[in-house]
């Protein structure tokens, strides 16, 4: 900034004093006094720009030191702002694989409970039913653990040993399973009648089989 | 035992008579209902006039009087009467009838003429059990919409046909209101179901819009739909189910074969096209020429000989287009708030996809001949008409379709009467080859509206199917 316009101004502020001056003192100064106060207005304006003109150049240095100041504080928030976006990406990539980390543990920790209980229940049946192993194999033996599991399989042994003896006696008896029964020698209105009862009932196919035979053996005609 | 689906099909005017008075015929149309009927089993079937033979029958109904919870004293001897009033319904029928062709040619024909002509399931599982499902099926549906208008309900702010726009498409909060208005007073619709779910008849644009508008919905809401493979294994379910919603179960109306559908009003709303059909239609007319056109790329449809367009009144290129749906009808109606509106219950009324355009002669052509004939001649006034009232044959409407939903709080809604039960007639060769057989039936029977507290008509825009694309609601 150049020093030339602050002095004009004063040079005008001073002249303008001094108008405003003489006019409001015309009656209590003597003409003798003007030359003396022009002297004095003349060395209070030099000691003012001389002052003015010091207080600038320091302005000028205060102005560039913080001008300076500022550009290293802004470049140095720059830089933290751009650190602060690292981190919290790097933070947020963290918190996904923490995540994912503990899923897996979830999983790998449920898995682990899965096999334990299917292990413990092989290890049931292989002890305490090994004649049952067969149907684990196909998967037709109850769910359940434990005691739960004990009580359950002794029953289905039970239940299988019934079974079979059962069989033994039919076979001994000589029962054989009742055949079934031939369709001969019906008429037509039996067919129908047959018909019209598996209608009733929702079973469609044997229904049209049965009005096959019903017009194989002379349908209406017949009736 | 019968079977719980078997009993909620078998309400329809055939199985409802004694099997004493059936014929070899009747078992075969009994099972085409239960496999094709969606809006017959929804009405309750008596054979009393088989009984009476009375044309017109009113039912009595009692009324019990209001009840006094007042104390009475000790030593009064003398109490008023409950008072008993009662009320009156009348029903009656119509006769009904088709008569179906089919050349010696043709399987169906083959295996009838192969049996002495007894065997008759062959015919009755194609053209003839259709004609007879599809009537009624039409008067079924038609009875539940002739019922009051004061019980009617329009999606969104509509008041009626005309006031349904494009907006107006099915809303699923409206099924809260069928819950509301439809209490539990009658039987269940479906025998046997505990929860006495309500049934809704849709068309496939409904289900469109329910699938739309559920993604939409907050999850709760969404949540609350099961689709039918959830249940279907541990209830009866009805054929086309598809989906169960706040314990209304959707049923969807299945679509014919070329893409129509019962539970669509085709053209039944604001009329944006509507000219007049200058030249009568002949039976068979309408389908491109078979030697030179197939429709869809893949039909060759129809007859030689026969005019391959209707000729229509002047209209401009751009009023009608490729695969738009529109209607063929004789009368217009102002009964659902449309101006010239299409009736959609007339019986001349039909419609039919445009596969050709010809807007420098007026023709249009369509994907499947026309089935009646349209050969009468009235003064016609149609809305897009350059010049007003002239004779004319038919009507060609193109407007807005209006979705359907009959929705049953319980069964009760419509009662059907039988007179005289189905009878097929002794078909006869009519021409000289004796090669053309004609195949009859009537019925006397009737359907008469019941109780309009049971039921709601529920009507709403529509998107449409259409080739490569949809037809915006």
């Amino acid at each position: 900034m150049s020093d030339q316009p602050a002095a004009e101004t004063s040079t005008v502020d001073t002249s303008e004093v001094k108008v405003e001056e003489s006019a409001a003192s015309t009656t209590a100064r003597q003409p003798e006094d003007w030359a003396q106060l022009a002297t004095e207005y003349k060395e209070q304006r030099d000691s003012y720009q001389n002052r003015f003109t010091g207080l600038q150049g320091k302005y000028q240095q205060e102005l560039a030191k913080w001008t300076d100041n500022n550009d290293e504080l802004t470049a140095k928030v720059k830089t933290l702002e751009a650190n602060l976006v690292k981190l919290t990406g790097e933070k947020e990539g963290s918190d996904t694989e923490l995540s994912t980390l503990k899923t897996d543990y979830e999983q790998a920790s449920s898995d682990l409970e899965i096999n334990q209980s299917q292990l413990d229940r092989l290890k049931i049946i292989t002890s305490q039913f090994p004649d049952l192993l067969n149907f684990e194999g196909k998967s037709l033996l109850p769910d359940g653990s434990g005691d739960e599991l004990v009580e359950q399989l002794a029953s289905f042994r039970e239940m299988l040993g019934e079974q079979g003896k059962k069989a033994a006696v039919d076979l001994m008896e000589g029962v054989t399973p009742a055949a079934k029964t031939k369709e001969v020698d019906k008429s037509a209105q039996e067919y129908w009648d047959d018909a019209l009862k598996a209608l009733s009932a929702g079973e469609p196919d044997e229904h049209n089989r049965l009005m096959d035979k019903y017009f194989e053996v002379g349908g209406p005609g017949e009736n | 035992m019968a079977d719980v689906l078997a009993d909620f099909y078998d309400k329809n005017p055939v199985s409802v008579v004694d099997q004493d008075r059936w014929v070899h015929q009747h078992p075969e149309v009994a099972l085409q209902f239960r496999q094709k009927a969606v809006y017959t089993p929804l009405v309750d079937w008596t054979s009393e006039p088989m009984s009476t033979g009375a044309l017109n029958t009113r039912s009595h109904e009692i009324m019990e009087g209001d009840v006094d919870i007042s104390s009475i004293p000790f030593t009064q001897n003398y109490v008023e009467p409950l008072a008993v009033d009662s009320r009156q319904r009348n029903y009656t029928f119509s006769r009904y009838g088709q008569v179906v062709q089919a050349h010696k040619s043709e399987g169906i024909v083959g295996q009838f003429l192969k049996s002495g002509g007894k065997d008759w399931r062959p015919l009755l599982r194609g053209v003839l059990g259709n004609s007879v499902v599809r009537v009624n099926e039409s008067l079924a549906r038609n009875a539940f919409l002739g019922g009051p208008k004061a019980f009617w309900t329009y999606a969104n702010d509509a008041t009626d046909f005309n006031s349904i726009g494009t907006n107006d498409v099915f809303d699923p909060a409206v099924i809260n209101e069928w819950n509301l208005r439809m209490g539990y007073t009658g039987s269940p619709i479906i025998p046997g179901d505990v929860a006495a779910a309500k049934v809704a008849i849709v068309p496939p644009g409904v289900t469109y819009d329910l699938m739309k508008a559920l993604p939409a919905a907050s999850a709760n809401e969404t949540a609350l739909f099961r689709d039918v493979a959830i249940y279907g294994s541990q209830t009866p379910i009805l054929n086309n189910e598809i989906g169960k919603y706040k314990n209304v179960r959707f049923v969807q109306a299945p679509s014919n074969k070329y893409g129509m559908n019962e539970a669509v009003l085709y053209n039944a709303g604001l009329i944006e096209r509507q000219h007049t059909v200058t030249a009568a239609i002949a039976i068979g007319d309408g389908a491109p020429d078979p030697e030179t056109t197939q429709v869809d790329g893949v039909y060759y449809t129809g007859q030689k000989g026969a005019t391959h367009y209707i000729q229509m009144e002047s209209f401009s290129s751009g009023h009608y287009a490729v695969n738009d749906i529109v209607s063929i009808h004789t009368t217009t109606t102002t009964d659902y708030g449309v101006t010239g509106g299409v009736d959609p219950l007339h019986g001349k009324t039909i419609q039919r996809r445009v596969v050709a355009v010809d807007a420098t002669n007026n023709r249009l052509s369509f994907d499947r001949p026309i089935g009646m004939a349209y050969s009468t001649s009235a003064t016609l006034t149609s809305q897009s008409s350059g010049t007003g009232a002239m004779t004319g044959y038919a009507h060609v409407s193109k407007g807005k379709h209006i979705g359907f939903i009959l929705v049953m709080g319980s069964r009760g809604g419509v009662l059907g009467a039988v007179a005289e039960p189905l009878a097929f007639h002794e078909p006869v060769a009519i021409d000289q080859f004796n090669s053309v057989f004609r195949f009859s039936w009537d019925s006397y029977h009737g359907y008469n509206m019941w109780e309009p507290n049971l039921f709601e008509c529920h009507f709403c825009a529509i998107t449409l199917p259409k080739p490569g694309g949809v037809i915006a609601a």
